[in-house]
């Protein structure tokens, strides 16, 4: 069995291929968007064809950021996912636009071969009421759609659910309490009671939460108007710097990645990590105190390399609040790349 | 030393005369519906000791209502105050100590008002009435903001590009400062530990406004309020945190309404919002336990976003602190609703926090101890008096035998 993953995003697409488990080609077509998505994937088929995977029963898995309530697990790229991709458009119109016509695009380029759509909100879809619901309204909420989510939740099921595998061959006796910590250019961590989590550190939109590369994360919403407002930016001014212009590169002074600021010498990113740490241990006393207690931590993304820095910090403050568990001393990191997280949701569909 | 206590609200008055360094209290009340007439009359609840009197007078703005204040005290010459201390909410980032009142400070004062509109603007008038009707007497102003000046940089920086804080000021302030700094000073004494080595979490939970403190060696280190003090708790008509985008999408819906959303989120959201019945959590958990069937789902659900920040801050804070000594409830609901501090403490015996049911249902009269023997934090319930600790600052500075006022640098 072969597999074929697609994650389109703003400006470029990425793309793996796997057969039996393994890793054949991978890469990234720059210019996506600006040729269309058609051209991209007649490259990517050409790719795949010259390794040899693209058979009989190649699969292709496609990447979405936000499937709302629409998309509770992956789905498959049919008429009626089509249906439900147009019902969640107006709640992240940017996001599923695009996607909708990558969809159409990989049906075009791919006729007859299977193909899933995978999102990274699936996983928060039942986030209880309590996590998921702002002090508004219902009446307003509903009229938005309004309610929070998480934007890494195919990392943070895959890692969890291998991190809750070894704790049962441990001994562990009781559901899971699992700190997942996802360190990708939009960081993200969130507290999984067994396989269902229970906090996201993310919000309605992924501008919520830590700070991210160039997002400001958590801000008191005043501030948000006041820069709307008193600093004349207006609502699209004071979204585009807080989306593009502000987290660890606002902090920094110059554009910067996360990685580069967590293993960084350089004092210009000491105080932007710094803040990137203080924020990480908030969220994960919250987590804590969400599962009453931890049993395990585990990291996850582009960033999971430098995950030490971030340990270092954390867990010794944890520990010495009492709040981790007695199996939770050692950390893991979960090593596997998206591309080939998004192929094992493949294999188990 | 008789000082008199003025805590000014939008639409209100409270005062408390106390005589120091005794710390007693010679006399109190409120002036009600101050401002514009409604449909009942403008009133002032007076009471000397244990003696309550209701005088109804038109009171259009809080020197009126100050100048009524004081004639009611002057009835008797033993009543007459010899200094006034002034709460203020925000003291912006010049003011770092509570100060004496003099020309400079009221120039920075009225300078800073806006940065919380709702609260500040009625009090600065106030002290400006306090200053003109009544010139001789020595005035102090004690702001909410100074006992979180301690807040390290790397807690109160929001990620913003750093021009743009440095020309807007953007950056968590904190509030309750004064309340979370007076609770906690009643906790060390409590625990027989010196205030300057208190670990602890502070829960300042009032029927208005509410947020939590972390305090390390006696020092505030971090507030769950923000730049304003709309960040942070479900309060009653405040959504606390929120995704910065749904602001700015609420105000595109507004058409570039700024005051409108403000107003939302300020005025109709939190409790009031979520509940749609009452912006009382009191009103929300009595009716989610009795109230008609079609109201409970939803009142159920205000009631757990109400208790679910709490326990999630109260989390985040004590990983912050690191061994806590205590977890101290204070104001309106965390003195009165066991129901509450249960809901938000109990599970965390991971935090060292054990709570006796018994003894948190029993509790009437605080300050009082809601742990089991074997809790290593303990959790207490302590009555907030931030008139006594205004008074406190007031004779401090007064007297030369507190902190000296900080002059502001202008």
């Amino acid at each position: 069995m072969s597999t074929l993953v697609l994650i389109p995003g703003g400006k470029s697409l990425r793309y793996a291929g796997f057969a039996d488990g393994r890793e054949t080609c991978t890469g990234t077509i720059r210019g996506f968007r600006w040729q269309g998505p058609r051209v991209a994937l007649d490259e990517v088929r050409a790719i795949a064809q010259a390794v040899g995977l693209l058979d009989d029963a190649t699969s292709v898995v496609v990447h979405g950021l936000f499937g709302g309530e629409e998309f509770p697990g992956t789905a498959p790229l049919d008429q009626d996912a089509f249906v439900r991709l147009e019902r969640v458009a107006r709640q992240s119109p940017l996001h599923v636009a695009g996607l909708i016509e990558t969809a159409h695009a990989v049906q075009e380029v791919f006729p007859g071969t299977p193909a899933r759509l995978a999102f990274e909100t699936s996983f928060f879809v039942d986030l209880p009421a309590r996590e998921r619901t702002y002090a508004v309204s219902p009446e307003l909420a509903h009229k938005l759609a309004l309610r929070r989510w998480g934007y890494h939740g195919l990392y943070h099921q895959a890692a969890s659910l291998e991190a809750g595998r070894s704790l049962r061959k441990r001994g562990l006796d009781h559901p899971a309490r699992i700190l997942s910590i996802c360190l990708d250019a939009q960081p993200e961590i969130a507290a999984v009671l067994g396989r269902r989590p229970i906090t996201v550190t993310g919000g309605a939109t992924p501008l919520e939460g830590l700070p991210g590369e160039t997002n400001s994360g958590e801000i008191d919403p005043a501030v948000a108007l006041a820069l709307a407002g008193e600093a004349g930016l207006g609502p699209e001014g004071a979204n585009a710097l807080l989306v593009g212009e502000s987290g660890l590169s606002g902090l920094v002074g110059h554009r910067v990645r996360l990685g580069d600021v967590l293993t960084s010498t350089r004092s210009e990113c000491t105080r932007a990590r710094e803040v990137l740490l203080y924020r990480m241990l908030l969220a994960s006393g919250t987590a804590a105190a969400a599962l009453g207690g931890i049993d395990a931590v585990v990291f996850s993304g582009r960033y999971a390399s430098c995950s030490a820095v971030v340990a270092q910090h954390v867990l010794p403050r944890l520990h010495r609040a009492g709040a981790l568990g007695p199996h939770a001393a050692d950390w893991t990191i979960f090593a596997k790349p998206l591309e080939a997280v998004l192929a094992d949701t493949a294999i188990a569909n | 030393m008789r000082i008199i206590v003025f805590n000014c609200g939008s639409s209100s008055l409270k005062y408390r005369l106390i005589e120091m360094p005794g710390e007693k209290e010679l006399a109190g009340g409120e002036a009600e519906r101050v401002g514009p007439k409604t449909a009942e009359s403008a009133r002032i609840h007076h009471q000397v000791a244990g003696k309550k009197e209701t005088i109804v007078v038109d009171m259009p703005d809080h020197a009126t209502a100050f100048t009524q204040v004081m004639q009611l005290l002057e009835r008797d010459p033993e009543l007459v105050p010899d200094a006034i201390g002034h709460r203020m909410a925000h003291g912006g980032p010049n003011f770092k100590q509570h100060v004496i009142l003099d020309d400079a400070v009221m120039a920075e004062l009225e300078r800073i008002q806006e940065l919380a509109p709702i609260h500040n603007p009625p009090a600065v008038r106030l002290v400006a009435a306090c200053r003109r009707l009544y010139p001789k007497l020595p005035e102090t102003v004690v702001f909410d903001t100074v006992f979180h000046a301690t807040i390290p940089e790397v807690a109160r920086s929001y990620a913003l590009p750093a021009a743009l804080v440095a020309k807007y000021g953007f950056r968590k302030y904190g509030f309750h400062g004064t309340s979370h700094q007076y609770v906690a000073q009643e906790a060390a004494k409590l625990l027989g530990v010196p205030f300057e080595k208190l670990n602890a979490v502070s829960c300042h939970l009032g029927s208005g406004g509410a947020s939590l403190c972390a305090i390390a060696n006696g020092r505030s280190i971090d507030n769950t309020m923000g730049y304003s003090p709309l960040q942070g708790l479900v309060m009653s008509t405040r959504s606390g945190d929120l995704d910065p985008a749904v602001a700015l999408t609420l105000l595109v819906r507004a058409g570039g309404n700024g005051a409108a959303v403000e107003g939302l989120l300020n005025r109709k959201s939190g409790v009031l919002g979520l509940s749609g019945m009452s912006a009382d959590i009191r009103d929300v958990v009595a009716r989610a336990a009795d109230g008609p069937a079609a109201d409970i789902e939803q009142l159920a659900v205000a009631e757990q976003v109400y208790l679910w920040r709490i326990r999630k801050y109260l989390g985040a804070y004590l990983t912050l602190v690191g061994r806590a000594d205590c977890v101290i409830f204070t104001d309106t609901i965390g003195e009165k609703l066991p129901h509450v501090r249960w809901a938000v403490t109990a599970g965390l015996q991971c935090f060292g926090l054990d709570i006796d049911p018994e003894k948190n249902e029993a509790a009437r009269s605080l300050p009082a101890d809601l742990s089991t023997p074997q809790s290593r934090v303990r959790i207490l319930a302590i009555a907030t008096n931030e008139e006594m600790a205004i008074a406190r600052f007031s004779y401090g500075l007064l007297s030369n035998t507190g902190t000296q006022s900080e002059r502001i640098a202008l």
